[in-house]
């Protein structure tokens, strides 16, 4: 009983169209017309009259509009559905068509997915250090309940954290922790370990179960338990699964093990700073330091109640801090400013920014560079794209003859640039994970255990999928549209096209060689800058000077030992063959090993007015001798200046002059007498300007750890005796013997990781951009093969044809150089804080990087104008 | 046709006659609307804009599937079809209802 007006299944396979709405209510109307005409026609053959079969036929029906309603909503569904199926139906056919055209064309595949893969790669990786630095949760139960709460500075006196606990009622529990670094002596070997010591409801704060035995609770009584972190069990313990109740000594104390922490805790430190061990804090050892309401030593962590925000949680604290003001007015003003922030993302690092700040810097400079890569990565996609499509003209034109919509063939040229995206993006997680691990072994070098958390997870996919789908849009749509914009007719009869179908290209080269050559600046600069740093002097001499760190436990300075062990080991060195001299300080310049900064108020300013800030580092006498920074005016410091010696300082040059214009002998800062000035020298950075600088007696306040710098004529030899003497000394004492040199290497890291970075993505930038005009070149010439012939055989040399071919690039090239060096030398100026002794404007780079662009570009131009020379006349005619 | 006693249908019980009416071949709504009316004698009716509703509902559920094409007088009709599924369903809902019917006369019909 049908009639089919095509043959099954053919009507939806030509059904391209979506239906609207209106289409299918249309559609019902006209099914119901036609069933009421059919009912009436049957009814009036019976003999029924044509109003009375009508009134019949509308009654047999019912509710016609209710109906109508009705059907059309299930037709839309219906509708949906099919529409959906196509989509899917279409996606794999696309996929599939397009995963062969790639397999048939493996050079371009080929070239293009390292492309990508190495442009998303860099970005990846880029992202992966900002997710952990910034983005991953706190690694503990709740993060986001989990603050920091500031009483005017980040360390807050025991007693300051007890009124907290006591008044607060906006926190579940509070908690304070600190850093702690001790040594640990466990299978006869010994280790320098960085930890923390916690209030007892430190962990059960935190909400994170240990993974192997427990951790230590609010109502353990005993304080000689430690929890270890599972990097240190893994490391210092071989992953021993019954390391739970072993005894280990632990800044000279024997400790039980009770618990390992899962992998990636760290407590509730920033992003990045491990935690090696946690000790409950021993009330017995520090009993005096915890009465002291100015002994500010501790950071207070808390957690939220259910329901309480941050601000509540502040405004709420702000009032303890104002009481606290008022009752302690000894304490200054800052109480008042009590802050409370998230400790997780960002807000993690307040307090440490102005020390990480360079580091943030550098990360966005990374951000802009890998993109700024990614963008010639996606222009030189899309030139070979447009050559692709100017090649598959006929093919394309078939279709379009055939009757393929131009959205459907858009749709298809689409997926097949996102087919080479997310393989791109596939083998670039694969390069973000290796650079992640090189980041890691970089960041390893520097003297603090650091580790950032690169894994993978979804934050990182979904960068990286929303990464390619965008590459594969930005870098397909436009060959796609260009391609399928077409007149059919010359296309089949394989016409050749207008030249000026390689404007596209033409802008797309420039672009292309613009950001390479900014990129190439850079890393001129950074290389200039990391060649200048090499050179600059320090204003010291690290050559022939070992270093032994020393580091005691803290219970030795108490005892006050300290003092004559280090008389000891003084003399003990002096007799060793070839030192020349020797002295003790604080800290190493340059060696990213302790800053200390603070305000020092000087005699000649009133005495309400705050002090300026300077550095300060502690020096024993015959430390200005041993690393050579010469003696200006005054004296060096003496065994005399001891405990109980009246208070003296050596300032710098630039503290002498800012200070007292030059004279600075027999003037005070924070009542200690000026008896010297030394030479200018850096302190924190190779490039920094250098800033006034105070040198304290380090003998008038010994502390439990400090460096001895020994020069000596052979410092390897005198590197073995030290660390035996030292051993001999006293067992306990954990020590690190290194060349000063070495030290002093790390100040050179972010000049040398700048310039790694900018000259391994300026590479890469141009290695894109000589591509991107070799597919130019090479697609010109073929465009043009016929004309070239013609120009061959009415009397043009070979000579004439290359000059010909390579100046039609010139100016693309030339305008990318120009707009280039422009861009560049702007993005220098930013980054001048990076760059060590260049300017931003600096002829050498610029001349260079003019040279590599011009260079590249003939090398790239030159194999296919070669080629254009050698065509031969009458076949490049005979081609039609 | 006379007019009958006509039974209000049982739920569910039009799907089924929609379905079995298409185990013939693809028909249009009009088709099916006699064909459940000539089989029953007029006892069973589906309420046309019932009838309707169910066919687009059938097809929402991947039941059925429609195309337009020619009716015998050379009129544009919506023709109706079973699909796979929709096969596999009538069997189904006819055994079910064997099953349902027996149940009730063993009922209604001691023995």
């Amino acid at each position: 009983m049908t009639h089919r007006i095509r043959p099954r299944g053919t009507k939806r396979l030509f059904s391209f169209a979506a239906r609207s709405r209106d289409d299918i209510r249309d559609d019902v109307q006209e099914e119901f017309a036609f069933h009421l005409d059919m009912r009436v026609a049957d009814l009036m053959s019976d003999g029924v009259s044509e109003p009375d079969a009508r009134a019949q036929a509308l009654r047999e029906f019912g509710n016609q509009a209710r109906g109508a309603q009705a059907c059309a909503r299930e037709g839309l569904t219906v509708e949906r559905q099919r529409t959906l199926a196509r989509l899917v139906s279409e996606l794999r056919q696309d996929a599939t068509f397009g995963a062969r055209l790639l397999r048939r064309s493996p050079g371009f595949s080929t070239v293009a997915i390292l492309t990508l893969a190495l442009a998303i790669g860099g970005n990846t990786a880029i992202f992966s250090l900002v997710n952990a630095l910034a983005l991953k949760p706190l690694p503990v139960r709740a993060p986001e309940d989990v603050v920091r709460v500031y009483t005017g500075q980040s360390q807050t006196s025991w007693p300051t954290y007890q009124d907290i606990v006591k008044r607060s009622e906006v926190f579940s529990d509070v908690a304070v922790h600190t850093g702690a670094t001790r040594t640990l002596i466990a299978n006869d070997s010994t280790a320098r370990l960085s930890g923390e010591t916690t209030s007892t409801n430190y962990l059960t704060m935190l909400g994170v179960p240990a993974t192997l035995g427990r951790t230590y609770l609010p109502s353990d009584s005993r304080v000689d338990v430690v929890v270890l972190a599972e990097r240190t069990w893994r490391t210092r313990f071989a992953s021993d699964p019954s390391i739970v109740g072993r005894r280990i000594l632990l800044g000279g104390r024997p400790f039980e093990i009770v618990g390992v922490m899962p992998r990636g805790f760290r407590g509730a430190r920033p992003p990045a700073f491990l935690s090696e061990f946690w000790v409950p804090i021993d009330p017995a050892l520090s009993e005096r330091t915890l009465q002291d309401r100015g002994k500010t030593q501790f950071q207070i962590a808390a957690r939220l109640k259910r329901g309480v925000t941050v601000a509540q949680a502040q405004a709420a604290t702000q009032v303890i801090g104002q009481q606290l003001a008022m009752e302690h007015p000894e304490l200054g003003e800052r109480f008042a400013q009590t802050e409370v922030f998230h400790a997780e993302g960002i807000a993690g690092f307040r307090g440490l920014t102005k020390t990480l700040l360079p580091l943030f810097a550098f990360v966005g400079l990374l951000t802009i560079v890998a993109g700024l890569v990614l963008l010639v990565g996606c222009a030189n996609i899309a030139g070979l794209l447009l050559g692709r499509g100017a090649s598959r003209r006929r093919e394309i034109g078939v279709r379009l003859a055939l009757g393929a919509g131009r959205s459907r063939l858009i749709r298809q040229l689409l997926t097949e640039s996102l087919l080479l995206a997310l393989l791109g993006g596939s083998a670039g997680i694969l390069l973000a994970f290796w650079i992640g691990g090189s980041m890691n072994s970089l960041v390893g070098r520097l003297p603090a255990p650091i580790e950032l958390d690169l894994s993978l997870d979804r934050r990182m996919l979904i960068y990286t999928l929303t990464l390619s789908l965008l590459t594969a849009v930005l870098c397909g749509l436009a060959p796609a549209r260009r391609a399928t914009r077409m007149s059919v007719i010359p296309a089949l009869k394989d016409d050749e096209p207008a030249p000026r179908r390689q404007r596209m290209r033409s802008w797309l080269v420039v672009g292309q060689v613009g950001l390479s050559c900014a990129l190439l600046l850079w890393s001129g600069l950074f290389v200039r800058s990391l060649s200048n740093a090499h050179r600059i002097d320090p204003g010291f001499e690290a050559a022939s000077v070992v270093l032994a760190h020393l580091q005691l436990d803290e219970d030795a300075t108490k005892s006050g030992a300290i003092a004559p062990l280090l008389a000891e080991l003084q003399s003990r060195i002096h007799v060793i063959p070839g030192v020349q001299s020797q002295g003790m300080a604080k800290i190493v310049p340059l060696a990213l090993m302790g800053r200390e900064e603070t305000r020092m108020r000087l005699d000649t300013q009133p005495r309400d007015q705050k002090g300026p800030m300077v550095l300060v580092n502690r020096v024993s006498p015959g430390w200005f001798r041993t690393v050579q920074i010469p003696l200006l005016a005054g004296r060096d410091f003496t065994e005399d200046d001891r405990p109980g010696a009246p208070g003296v300082v050596i300032v710098n040059e630039t503290a002498a002059r800012q200070f007292w214009n030059g004279d600075a002998i027999g003037k005070r800062v924070d009542d200690r007498e000026v008896v010297g000035v030394v030479r200018d020298s850096k302190y924190w950075t190779i490039g920094e300007t250098v800033r006034p600088l105070v040198y304290t007696a380090y003998l008038q306040r010994p502390e439990w750890e400090v460096i001895v710098f020994v020069r000596t004529s052979d410092t390897a030899g005198t590197a073995n005796v030290l660390r035996a003497e030292i051993a001999r000394l006293d067992p306990t004492i954990f020590v690190d013997v290194r060349q000063m040199t070495d030290a002093v290497a790390v100040a050179l890291v972010p000049a040398q990781a700048g310039a790694a970075l900018t000259s391994g993505f300026g590479a890469l930038g141009t290695l894109l951009a000589m591509m991107g005009i070799y597919g130019l070149v090479a697609f010109t010439v073929a465009q043009r093969t016929r004309e070239l012939g013609i120009r061959k055989a009415i009397g043009a040399t070979s000579r004439d044809i290359v000059r010909l071919v390579i100046s039609g690039t010139a100016v693309p090239v030339g305008m990318g150089l120009v707009s280039g060096l422009g861009l560049g030398t702007l993005g220098a100026v930013a980054l001048r804080s990076f760059m060590v002794g260049v300017s931003p404007i600096d002829p050498l780079a610029i001349a260079v990087t003019t040279v590599l662009v011009v260079g590249t570009t003939l090398a790239a131009s030159t194999l296919p104008a070669l080629r254009a020379a050698r065509v031969d006349p009458l076949r490049a005619l005979k081609t039609e | 046709m006379s007019p009958t006693t006509t039974l209000s249908l049982l739920q569910g019980t039009a799907d089924l006659l929609i379905l079995r009416a298409l185990q013939g071949g693809a028909a249009h709504g009009y088709a099916i609307s006699r064909w459940v009316r000539e089989r029953t004698d007029g006892v069973l009716a589906i309420e046309d804009a019932a009838l309707y509703q169910a066919l687009h509902r059938l097809e929402a559920r991947g039941w059925i599937e429609a195309e337009w094409g020619l009716s015998e007088n050379n009129r544009k009709a919506k023709y109706y079809g079973l699909t796979a599924a929709g096969r596999q369903q009538v069997r189904s809902e006819i055994s079910i209802w064997k099953k349902y019917a027996q149940a009730v006369f063993k009922v209604i019909e001691p023995a």
